[in-house]
């Protein structure tokens, strides 16, 4: 496992005294952080203190202004790319609230995203059949039931559903870095446990990926155990440490920090 | 196809219920929500002989259409008097393409108790009058797709249907510079049941307005109906959906909804879901909603690598793809999201 030591590996993000506001209204007040390839990020947090913002920041949702700081990934400049020129580039966003689609079949809107990604890095799509045998195999490893590829995006999933819906599509896109938005929230333990699994086995298949994961409780990171925890407050990063940081969190909460 | 030689009684009784309670056309004057009626003229003019036209004896009935009264009074007297009025008795079960005679005639469809049939109803080159008669029993699947663009229309559609009948109706609709549907039900027979889906797609300055009135008039009938349009550019989309349900109907359940989407500033989406109900027991539920595509839905897809342009059609795609069912679902797919720019 790396850790804040190994400056060695290749820097995959690295944002930079990040401002962002929404709406008029700061949120985002000069964050910095740097995800090398290979490591597992948590980002922790109360309520309010910008982690929601910063996945959106980085994702390029309409709505989020960006008024100073700089934001690199894999050495390009994120912030001048269209979302889906960054999820070309290989950033995975996992949402919060994954939306539903009725009307647009899982599958239809897999094979999109596929061809879309194969077209971005100027390779051949997979031919129906080949996606199939793939999109078939991915989803049994999460425990999906055939017929939640040919319902509507989410349409009626469960939030366990839905996660693990987000996790197969991550798996089919094979990005470099995944951004976890709160993906434990909705989740029951089973779910949890399955998309844990499929987190870790992202970043241990290959070593030049990364993870970084935005959550407000620690529960998640019994399944997914980070390199390097940071405590987000009113916009920075006001504390880095070990996997110990987040039990101290669970334990102490967050006030202690906000004193500091 | 036959000509009719003997209707029985109460279907005699049902065409007198269509003169009793006519499917009404608005004044000229009436709302300028609905087809504006120097639009309509196009529609009408365009039929073969229009002001030739009789319809049983009633000279120039088909302006009757633009009356405020709505269609001439219609019998089966006058019906079987006309021989230019086309009467299709369906006795076997199985699927029938439908071709109208005479755009400016009525067609009359009679599905004998007990069978199962099947309309398959294109592009009738303009307006069409089609009404529908589902004896005790039976099952009437009827097909609707319009895709001709280069035409101005006016058509009625009408399905009187006695006890334990059902029907469902798909209507598929690609827009044309006008066009007016009519969509009038009459629920006569207890535990009759109606089911409505359709899509339609107006682009540039087409037009078109379907108006439905559905009439639950016996216990125990049901009637469902969804109704989803994609207006883009300048074009023109209104919809009336009315469900009126008689006294001592009591176990009704009737549902409608009419979703649209605006896809651009200039569209203009008029919906007015209207109920008139008399009985108490009764279970009925409406709903009309204009909107644009959904940002976050949007945002979605494209974190997930879909450029804006895909994403936006898709979006539109399966809006529509929600109500497309039938044996023409795949050819309506292919013409309503063709014209989605």
């Amino acid at each position: 496992m790396s850790d804040m030591a190994n400056t060695a590996a290749h820097p995959l993000l690295e944002i930079d005294d990040l401002h962002a506001e929404v709406d008029g209204k700061a949120i985002l007040k000069g964050l910095s952080l740097t995800v090398r390839a290979g490591s597992v990020h948590a980002i922790m947090g109360p309520n309010g203190s910008g982690k929601s913002t910063l996945a959106n920041v980085l994702a390029g949702k309409p709505g989020y202004e960006v008024t100073g700081g700089s934001v690199r990934f894999d050495g390009q400049d994120l912030l001048a790319m269209e979302p889906e020129e960054r999820a070309h580039a290989g950033l995975f966003l996992a949402f919060q609230y994954p939306v539903e689609i009725p009307g647009v079949s899982n599958m239809e809107f897999l094979k999109t995203a596929m061809e879309a990604a194969a077209k971005a890095r100027q390779e051949t799509p997979l031919t129906t059949a080949e996606f199939m045998k793939k999109l078939r195999g991915t989803a049994s490893e999460l425990d999906l039931a055939a017929d939640f590829l040919k319902r509507g995006v989410n349409e009626g999933f469960s939030g366990g559903e839905k996660k693990r819906n987000e996790i197969l599509q991550m798996k089919l896109l094979a990005p470099k870095f995944a951004l976890l938005d709160e993906t434990d929230s909705g989740l029951d333990i089973d779910a949890l446990a399955v998309v844990g699994n499929g987190v870790n086995a992202f970043v241990d298949e290959d070593r030049t990926r990364a993870v970084l994961m935005i959550t407000h409780y620690q529960r998640l990171l019994n399944h997914i155990v980070p390199d390097v925890v940071h405590v987000l407050a009113d916009g920075r990063i006001v504390e880095s440490g070990d996997k110990q940081l987040a039990l101290t969190l669970e334990e102490r909460g967050y006030a202690w920090l906000k004193r500091a | 196809m036959a000509e009719a030689r003997l209707i029985p009684q109460h279907t005699e009784q049902a065409l007198r219920a269509l003169r009793d309670a006519p499917m009404s056309v608005p004044a000229a004057r009436e709302h300028w929500k609905y087809s504006k009626l120097e639009l309509a003229r196009g529609a009408i003019t365009d039929a073969p002989n229009a002001d030739a036209v009789e319809i049983a004896g009633v000279p120039g009935a088909l302006h009757a259409m633009l009356a405020d009264s709505g269609f001439c009074p219609l019998t089966c007297d006058l019906l079987l008097r006309e021989p230019r009025i086309q009467v299709l008795q369906l006795t076997e079960s199985g699927r029938h393409e439908l071709k109208v005679a005479s755009a400016a005639t009525p067609t009359v469809i009679q599905v004998a108790s007990g069978i199962s049939a099947e309309v398959i109803d294109r592009d009738q080159g303009a307006s069409a009058w089609i009404i529908c008669i589902i004896e005790d029993n039976a099952t009437l699947n009827y097909h609707r797709l319009r895709s001709t663009q280069e035409v101005q229309e006016w058509s009625k559609l009408q399905f009187v249907q006695h006890r334990d009948s059902e029907v469902t109706l798909t209507s598929f609709v690609s827009a044309a510079a006008f066009r007016r549907h009519d969509v009038s039900v009459d629920l006569l027979g207890a535990n009759a049941e109606f089911r409505f889906d359709g899509a339609a797609v107006a682009s540039a300055r087409q037009h078109i307005d379907l108006q439905s009135h559905v009439r639950h008039q016996a216990p125990h009938t049901r009637s469902k109906q969804r109704w989803h349009t994609i207006g883009q550019d300048r074009a023109t989309l209104t919809y009336r959906g009315r469900i009126y349900i008689a006294e001592q109907c009591n176990g009704v359940d009737a549902g409608l909804t009419n979703r649209n989407l605006a896809l651009g500033a200039g569209v203009t989406i008029n919906t007015k879901p209207e109920l008139e109900i008399y009985s108490d027991d009764v279970c009925c539920a409406h709903g009309a909603t204009v909107g644009q595509l959904d940002e976050e839905t949007l945002f979605f897809l494209r974190a997930r690598g879909i450029d804006e342009r895909t994403a936006r059609r898709m979006l539109a795609e399966g809006f529509l793809r929600e109500t497309l069912s039938g044996p023409l679902a795949d050819e309506a797919a292919h013409v309503l999201t063709g014209s989605v720019a």
